[in-house]
């Protein structure tokens, strides 16, 4: 071979070598079978996609919370314990004589669905519940760092608002108003009470009544409407000194 | 003596012309024959490499297609799940969970997987 081929055949197989190494050292001598920007992909599906079904999964439990404190407080006459004022047929009285017992049902459903749930500092907006999480941290182990960090607020819509038993009481006060001391109780109060609002089986016992409304809203929970049980005290008889 | 002195000068003229001939390496012929299989061997790896770097690419474009798909129908299902729970309805989150799961993991799409509704 002379000079030049021998200088040729150098420069071809220097070449050659030097793509071998390439191929040996990138690893890239097989097809290549994962999908570019796999960082990127599996970010989403890793960390996005469960966080964003841990969030939706945290909703649907502040939303059933919600519901169940709706239902247990309208039975309960918005009580989460027996009334100060007293019961009439394992119902809460609101009032004993001018004295009203109702509390703030806003804090009571506050307090009652902050047990059941991670989140804190239940507020209620109209018809929207809302509650304050801690931050959660999504970290994928693995040679590239994939951390993702999410606040666990809650903000849900309950259908329902606890502004009723506003409204209610107001009603109530009205009813009892009209009716104290009446002597004709049954009929004073049958000719005042509203649509919404009905006698329970148990009826009038000793001066007080026992009432199941209906929700003024006609909210339904469940496909189940609101019926909110309690009890209203027309006479001096049986008050709590 | 003259001849033997002669007939040794012929001799080594003759080696001298050899060496010279073998200093000057292959002849014409063979010369261009490597010229030729040094083309061959450059042409065939250069081949090898773009077919290589072809076929790598033509696959993995393939793959990112079905991953983003994929990741596309387990978004579209989570989203629809949002939706349902916004609505009011129940939402069976553990099964959300597989389904997106499966989604991810075997790169298929939902209606291959009768996944279009939970």
């Amino acid at each position: 071979m002379n000079k030049k081929g021998l200088f040729f055949h150098l420069i071809m197989f220097g070449i050659l070598l030097a793509v071998g190494i390439f191929l040996i050292a990138t690893k890239s001598y097989t097809v290549q079978q994962e999908p570019a920007g796999l960082w990127h992909l599996d970010l989403m599906a890793k960390t996005l996609q469960p966080a964003e079904i841990d969030l939706l999964e945290l909703d649907q439990k502040a939303r059933d919370a919600g519901w169940e404190v709706v239902l247990l407080l309208a039975k309960q006459g918005g009580f989460s314990e027996n009334s100060p004022c007293g019961q009439i047929a394992g119902r809460n009285i609101w009032n004993n004589g001018d004295k009203w017992c109702i509390p703030v049902v806003k804090e009571v459903a506050s307090q009652l669905i902050g047990a059941r749930i991670i989140q804190k500092e239940i507020t209620f907006s109209e018809e929207v519940m809302r509650g304050v999480g801690e931050n959660k941290i999504i970290e994928v182990p693995g040679n590239k760092i994939q951390k993702y960090e999410y606040l666990t607020n809650a903000a849900v819509d309950l259908d329902y608002s606890f502004d009723e038993y506003a409204q209610l009481e107001q009603e109530a006060r009205e009813l009892v108003k009209e009716c104290t001391d009446s002597t004709e109780l049954d009929q004073c109060v049958n000719e005042n009470k509203l649509s919404h609002w009905q006698l329970c089986k148990e009826g009038i016992i000793s001066g007080a009544a026992a009432f199941c409304v209906n929700s003024p809203g006609n909210y339904l929970i469940k496909g189940r409407p609101v019926i909110y049980e309690l009890g209203l005290r027309f006479g001096s008889e049986g008050l709590i000194s | 003596m003259n001849q033997r002195t002669s007939n040794m000068n012929q001799r080594t003229s003759k080696v001298k012309r050899n060496l010279l001939l073998n200093k000057k390496g292959a002849g014409p012929i063979e010369g261009w024959l490597d010229y030729l299989l040094l083309f061959v061997i450059g042409l065939f790896g250069f081949i090898f490499l773009f077919t290589f770097l072809s076929f790598s690419l033509l696959f993995r474009s393939e793959v990112t297609i079905k991953t983003t798909e994929s990741i596309q129908a387990s978004d579209n299902l989570i989203n629809q799940q949002k939706g349902a729970l916004a609505e009011g309805e129940p939402v069976d989150v553990p099964k959300l969970r597989r389904n997106v799961n499966y989604i991810n993991t075997y790169k298929q799409p939902p209606e291959e997987i009768g996944l279009q509704s939970i």
